[in-house]
């Protein structure tokens, strides 16, 4: 078939599609970045639901075989699209994945369950629909342990914009919500508020992702930061979709970069 | 112009303290240079705080939105509307969010303070949102998310 008539298909952008970036609080920051492929467009598809929930670490010591109640700063969300601890599902999935140290090297990389070293005695303080408390057991009584909770964010306002490579950097915003909206958004659920769907302002030159062109997370807040960038935290939960189609012969991707840069006064 | 939200979690949001008994700005949104920002009444607002100290505000507390012009006194905010905290004390955060129980949360301006239900909040204004009840509140618990316009100006 030739590349003319290729018809445009919908991909769907998940964590693996981001290069991740650490971020401090106080300023604005990129913290995911996916980058459109040389040889394709990408237009959003107005309407489809999205899906991002970032999260943020914090770490805790459990003191040798002791029970104790750690208190989440923090408090995690309970996410409808996520795994649920409360729940006795203490997988990577889960909005709120805990880590311990079970070896001593000051790295807490091994995921607790019900039945690990340090473990969960399935108690949870929780307040609505946050998780507020974890109570964690320390069952291997060789000295204190330290814990790392990757929890999906609840502060702070999470965007979605373009941007162009390369020198004068333009970008421009094509979505922004508050990070609490976006953990408690329900992609399966069409008839509430709650689905969070490319906006409808993203038709037309605004929504055309040229080659080469960058797809950003933008996250701020004043106090707390994002943890994306690390290896453990797999809860990290991003789906949007976009729809691609190779360049056209007739078409010069220079061209369409350029003729879409014009067009990125922000906002 | 495009559609964002007007919430607590804003870099030009500052989130302070009230005063018991004294109706007092908790949330003042200070419009950045270059910005114009319009909000319009009928939308479900989205609210959620504690009292200092843990637990529900008083269901006497009553909570409204206001504006400041770049001259007015200090302490001369002119509310125009007012709304009352019991529907975000019976409902959770994530509840607020859906649809279905917008009703009660939907935002009223004063139709003699604010003619056509919108208005246009030009840079060097400030909006805030203001509490008058017998509770301080938690700074730290506060959130609050409402639609808004932006342009560019």
């Amino acid at each position: 078939m030739n590349a003319n008539q290729r018809p445009e298909k919908q991909v769907y952008l998940g964590p693996e599609a981001f290069t991740f970036s650490e971020y401090t609080s106080g300023s604005e920051g990129i913290v995911g970045t996916a980058k459109v492929p040389s040889t394709q467009v990408w237009r959003v598809p107005v309407g489809m639901p999205l899906v991002v929930a970032l999260t943020g670490k914090q770490t805790a010591t459990v003191s040798s075989g002791a029970t104790e109640s750690i208190d989440l700063t923090p408090e995690a969300p309970l996410v409808d699209f996520m795994d649920d601890v409360t729940a006795g599902e203490y997988t990577t999935d889960a909005s709120l994945v805990g880590y311990y140290d079970s070896t001593g090297d000051g790295n807490p990389d091994t995921l607790i369950t019900d039945s690990t070293g340090t473990q969960y005695t399935g108690t949870f303080g929780t307040s609505e629909d946050f998780i507020t408390s974890a109570e964690l057991q320390e069952t291997d009584a060789g000295g204190d342990v330290d814990v790392a909770f990757y929890a999906v964010m609840r502060h702070g306002l999470t965007k979605i914009q373009k941007r162009n490579s390369g020198k004068g950097n333009v970008s421009q915003e094509l979505q922004a919500d508050d990070s609490i909206t976006w953990a408690f958004s329900n992609p399966d659920a069409p008839d509430t508020d709650r689905q969070i769907k490319w906006d409808a302002r993203n038709d037309g030159l605004r929504g055309v992702i040229p080659p080469k062109f960058n797809l950003d997370l933008v996250f701020y807040d004043a106090s707390f930061a994002t943890a994306v960038e690390e290896a453990n935290a797999m809860n990290v939960e991003v789906s949007i979709p976009v729809s691609q189609r190779p360049v056209r012969p007739d078409e010069d991707a220079a061209d369409l970069r350029r003729k879409v840069s014009q067009t990125m006064v922000a906002p | 112009m495009t559609d964002e939200a007007l919430s607590t979690e804003l870099s030009y949001a500052t989130v302070v303290q009230n005063l018991a008994d004294n109706p007092t700005p908790v949330t003042t949104w200070d419009v950045p240079e270059g910005a114009a920002i319009r909000i319009a009444q009928g939308h479900p607002a989205i609210l959620d705080v504690d009292a200092a100290g843990g637990g529900n505000l008083s269901r006497a507390t009553s909570l409204g939105l206001a504006y400041r012009e770049p001259n007015d006194q200090l302490d001369a905010w002119t509310v125009i509307s007012d709304f009352s905290i019991a529907p975000f004390n019976t409902l959770s955060l994530k509840d607020q969010q859906s649809g279905e129980n917008a009703q009660r949360r939907r935002v009223r301006f004063a139709p003699e303070r604010v003619p056509e239900g919108r208005l246009t909040l030009e840079d060097a204004d400030e909006l805030a949102l203001v509490v008058n009840g017998p509770d301080q509140i938690d700074a730290a618990s506060l959130f609050f998310n409402y639609p808004m316009q932006v342009m560019n100006r």
